[in-house]
This record gives C-alpha cells, sequence and structure tokens, in this order.
C-alpha cells in the first residue's frame, strides 16, 4: 500500500515534530475517522475503540520524531492502530458484542464481521475492508504464514457469504 | 482445471491475483460450468454488500476533546505556551480530511473496486450461460416483488428528503412567488420568487445558510432536496452566506452550474444573461459543459451569456490586467495578451496565471508554470510536463495547493 501526504500534511508533520501541537491537533482530525473506524472494526467495542485511539494518537505525537515521510502520516498512524488493536485483543481474549446501541444500529453484515473470532476477523478486515495484503498482514500476526493468513480469509468470506445465503 | 480447483481460485481471481493464462483459464471454466458460475456469482454480489458498508465509522463526540486536554497535559512541561485549541483552518481540515479518505479509499484493495466497477464482464458470461425458456410467472413475479419493494423503498426514502418550503423573509419592498405578492413567506420547489425594484429578500437554505437577493432578481427553486438544491437564476443579484461546511446547494445559469463549496460569493446577472461571480470566502466550482473551473476566495469572474468562463482574477487586479485577460478569453489575445500579464501580473494573480495555462501555446505554458512554481512550487504528483501538456489531475492538484496557503 502507498500514497504521498499532500503538501500541507507534510506541512502539519513538520510543524508537528518542531512541537507544535496545534499542528499535531489537525492531523489528528485529518486521521481521526480512519483511526478510529480501523480501531472499531478490530475491537468491536465502542468504548474500548475510543480508548485505544486516544492512545494511539498520543503515542503517535510521542514518537513523531520517529515518523519516516517515506511512508504516508495516514497509512503510518493506521499501522499503529493495527498493532494497538491487535495487542488490545491479544491481552483481553476474545471480545464478546455487547448490546450497546453503536453495535444494535450496524448493518447486518458489519454485525456480522464484528462476530467473527478475533483472528479471522483482524485478516477479513485488513484484507477486504483495509486493504492490507498478505505478506502485509503476516507482519502484524506474525505467527502466521503467508498461506495460512490466504486459507483463514477465504473460509471466513465463505462462512459469511453461507450466512446471508436465501 | 477440476470444480474444486476453479472454486479455490476463484478468490484469487476476484483478488485479481491470477497471472492472465489462469485468469483466463478461469473465465473459459466460468462459461461452460454452470454450477461454478453460481459461486462465482455469490462471491461478486458478497463483495457488493462489502462495497456498500459504510466507510468510515463517527467517532465519539467527546473524543477531539479529550486528545487536546491529553495534549494538554502531555505538554505542560514544555516551555511553549500554545494553547491546543481547534485551528481555524476548519475547512482545511475537512477537505483534507476528504482527500485522505479518498487516497486511503483508492487503496482499499482492488478487488472490491474492479468489481462493482468493471465486472469482470459477468454480463457476457451469464449471456452464454443463460439457457432460453418458457417464460414462468410465478418465477418473474417473483423476481419482481423485491425490486418492487426496493423501487418503493427508495420512494419513500427520497421523499423524506424534500426540504421545500424554504422560509423566505423580505426585508424591504415588495416579493412576488410564483407571480403572486408573497404573504406566506414560503417558497416551494417548481416555483419562482421576484424582487421588485428597491426590495429586497433573504432565503434560508437548508443545510447551506442564507441567500440574499437584491432588487429585480427572478429566481427559480428547481430542487429542494436534501443533497440536490438548485435554484435556477435568470437576472438580478444573490449573495450567498455559507453556515456549514459541506453545503449541498448549486445554482444554475445559461448552461453553467455554479457549485458552492463552502464561504460567501456573490452572483450577478444582467439582463443580457451575463454573469459576474464575486468569491469573498472558500472557493466555488463551475461546470460548463462537463468542464470543471475553480474561483478561489478574492477572486471574481466573468461568464458572458452562452460563452466560455472566464479566467479569474484577484479582485484588486488593476484595470490593464483586467482587460488582457478579457483579450485572451474573448478576442483572441493568445501568447501576446498572456505575455504581457506574465509582466504585470503579481503574487496575489497566481491562480489567473494557472488559469491561463491552457489558453497559452506550449512555449508559454512553461514560462507561466516558472512563474508560478518560483511562488509555490507544485506538490510532488505535479510536473512540469504533465502541465505543459494540460493533465487536468495534475493543474487540479497544483490549484488545490495554491489555494490552500493563499
Amino acid at each position: 500500500m502507498s500514497i504521498e501526504n499532500t503538501q500541507y500534511v507534510s506541512y502539519l508533520v513538520e510543524l508537528a515534530k518542531q512541537g507544535r501541537r496545534n499542528a499535531y491537533f489537525d492531523l489528528c482530525n485529518i486521521n481521526l475517522r480512519n483511526v478510529f473506524t480501523i480501531v472499531y472494526r478490530l475491537l468491536t467495542d465502542y468504548e474500548l475503540s475510543k480508548k485505544i485511539t486516544i492512545a494511539v494518537l498520543l503515542f503517535a505525537w510521542d514518537n513523531i520524531k520517529s515518523y519516516n515521510p517515506k511512508i504516508s502520516f495516514a497509512l503510518w498512524i493506521k499501522d499503529l492502530a493495527v498493532k494497538y488493536s491487535i495487542r488490545e485483543l491479544e491481552k483481553r481474549g476474545e471480545i464478546k458484542l455487547n448490546n450497546s446501541t453503536a453495535s444494535n444500529n450496524l448493518p447486518n453484515l458489519e454485525y456480522q464481521i464484528m462476530t467473527l473470532s478475533n483472528e479471522d476477523r483482524i485478516i477479513f478486515v485488513l484484507h477486504d475492508l483495509e486493504g492490507y495484503n498478505y505478506y502485509e498482514i503476516t507482519t502484524f500476526l506474525t505467527h502466521l504464514s503467508i498461506d495460512e493468513v490466504k486459507t483463514k480469509l477465504i473460509s471466513t468470506r465463505e462462512s459469511l457469504i453461507k450466512q446471508f445465503e436465501p | 482445471m477440476t470444480c474444486e480447483e476453479i472454486k479455490i481460485s476463484l478468490h484469487d481471481y476476484v483478488d485479481e491475483l491470477l497471472d492472465a493464462k489462469m485468469q483466463k483459464e478461469v473465465e473459459n471454466h466460468l462459461r461452460t460450468c454452470e454450477a461454478c458460475f453460481f459461486e462465482y456469482q455469490k462471491l461478486k454480489k458478497f463483495f457488493e454488500d462489502l462495497q456498500n458498508l459504510p466507510y468510515t465509522i463517527n467517532p465519539p463526540d467527546d473524543i477531539i476533546t479529550l486528545i487536546s486536554s491529553e495534549l494538554m497535559k502531555r505538554s505542560a512541561a514544555a516551555l511553549e505556551e500554545e494553547p491546543v485549541i481547534p485551528s481555524v483552518k476548519i475547512r482545511k481540515i475537512k477537505k483534507e480530511q476528504l482527500k485522505q479518505e479518498k487516497k486511503l479509499r483508492n487503496i482499499r484493495g482492488p478487488r472490491r473496486k474492479s468489481l462493482v466497477t468493471k465486472s469482470l464482464g459477468a454480463t457476457q458470461l451469464s449471456k452464454k450461460i443463460a439457457s432460453p425458456g418458457r417464460l414462468d410467472f410465478r418465477k418473474t413475479i417473483l423476481t419482481l416483488l423485491p425490486l418492487a419493494i426496493i423501487a418503493l423503498g427508495y420512494y419513500i426514502y427520497d421523499f423524506t428528503k424534500i426540504n421545500s418550503p424554504w422560509k423566505v423573509r423580505l426585508v424591504q419592498g415588495t416579493i412576488y412567488i410564483n407571480g403572486r405578492i408573497d404573504e406566506t413567506g414560503k417558497w416551494e420547489e417548481g416555483t419562482s420568487i421576484y424582487t421588485e425594484s428597491n426590495s429586497r429578500a433573504v432565503v434560508s437554505i437548508p443545510n447551506t445558510g442564507r441567500l440574499e437577493a437584491g432588487a429585480n432578481t427572478f429566481l427559480l427553486l428547481v430542487k429542494a432536496k436534501d443533497g440536490n438544491n438548485i435554484v435556477k437564476m435568470e437576472r438580478g443579484k444573490i449573495k450567498i452566506e455559507n453556515t456549514e461546511q459541506m453545503p449541498d446547494f448549486s445554482i444554475e445559469i445559461n448552461r453553467k452550474t455554479i457549485r458552492d463549496r463552502g464561504g460567501v460569493f456573490s452572483l450577478e446577472v444582467d439582463d443580457a444573461k451575463d454573469a459576474k461571480i464575486n468569491v469573498e470566502l472558500g472557493y466555488i466550482e463551475i461546470n460548463r459543459l462537463g468542464k470543471n473551473f475553480y474561483v478561489d476566495e478574492g477572486y471574481e469572474c466573468n461568464m458572458p451569456n452562452d460563452n466560455d468562463v472566464g479566467t479569474p482574477y484577484h479582485s484588486t487586479a488593476p484595470d490593464s490586467l483586467k482587460k488582457l485577460i478579457y483579450a485572451v478569453d474573448y478576442l483572441n489575445g493568445g501568447d501576446y495578451a498572456i505575455g504581457k500579464i506574465i509582466e504585470i501580473s503579481t503574487e496575489s494573480d497566481l491562480l489567473t496565471l494557472l488559469a491561463l495555462i491552457p489558453k497559452a501555446s506550449e512555449s508559454y505554458r512553461t514560462v507561466l508554470y516558472n512563474k508560478i512554481a518560483k511562488v509555490y512550487p507544485p506538490p510532488k504528483s505535479v510536473t512540469m510536463e504533465g502541465i505543459v501538456k494540460l493533465n487536468e489531475y495534475m493543474l487540479e492538484d497544483w490549484w488545490f495547493e495554491i489555494e490552500w496557503q493563499i
């Protein structure tokens, strides 16, 4: 996956690296929806996702100097969000979908994705919703090989398709 | 290939991971095997459903305040006293959010894009497989019923988006709605509004802001729906002031459509239907015959009746510059006039120079490129070659890069 920073984002990053909080705050605003979405789709818990999103954005602020502009800021921060979320899932084990208003209002397919097991969901969300390739997914799930990721994805897709068969 | 092998390869096929030979093999198999084609259709339908999921999910409202206060706490030890407040450049941030989402969406996995847009020639495949048979009325009704329900659902949904009548407030004088002196203060879709001389009225545009109509203004409310509000302007003077960051409002004048992109702008149309636009804040987009033109804040632009959209010029530009621009736009002024414009233009005229590039010869395009690039270097995605060859995306990208800096 590769996209470039716009000139405006590069400018904000430079200011943020110099310690300008307002510039970093603007970067947060620009990327907030994308970061929250991936965290929520991985963690399936609205409140927890809020907490993790904040943690990711603060971690990125603390480490902004290590950001290499060769990759886009949006992807860098998204990768951080994925790593943080996977670590949280490893700590908590399988998360039971609660009946909060947020999950009650989800489209049916989105709801079914959220009921997948942690590992199946991570692979499915990263590949089919976020556009990560098999190799990139193995860098997050280091205990799996590319073939294993692929097999799991196919079986997840088939199980989801089955659930929506008339 | 056996059906079992095809079933596994189908996933690589929709992910576009097969080489050309394998891809052809799968396609040939799908043309002859109904069972596998059925599997392919199921997979395709699944990706269409996936495509319909919202791209992003709204974060909780208080999250940005929490981030801000956390940032404050962390920086308490820092020497600077810079307060963390939401930037005043909200419009810029919003635009950047959209840009970022667009970019990420483009890399969201090629399979979803190709499946939904190209459909992998599925119609051709199904055509070859479908066998002619007798018309089964029961089946036909069962097939059409869901479509009818969807159509009805869409009709109801569409109906809920109607936002007319719009509220009208008379400021002075007399206004007519659909030819009658107005006493209701309501403007319905499909009706007109006319202000007499020395009259003035203010209209509230839902999800957009306010429209102020000056004397002798004639307007027609073409569409009044959330997401699609259109007013046709015949003559007069109006001023639009947006209160929403993402307005959904357009004005039609003589085969030109002006799309409101937020901010404040005024528009004047005379009896000869020649129009002039002046953007005070934000920017607007003009569409004529499928082409887009942008006018940024601080700029004006002429739109003669049944003619091309003129080159935008800065409101403070001297008359000599305006005359030269008019010569380029409508009197075949060509490179001679463009050369003169380059000579007398200042930093505030750089968007004018950018808009002149498509009207200049190749050698003058290079001169224009260099003059603009000195002040606003183009973004990485823009090259001199692309600009000289009039690559529309590059011209647009550069325009937006300059716009936010201005």
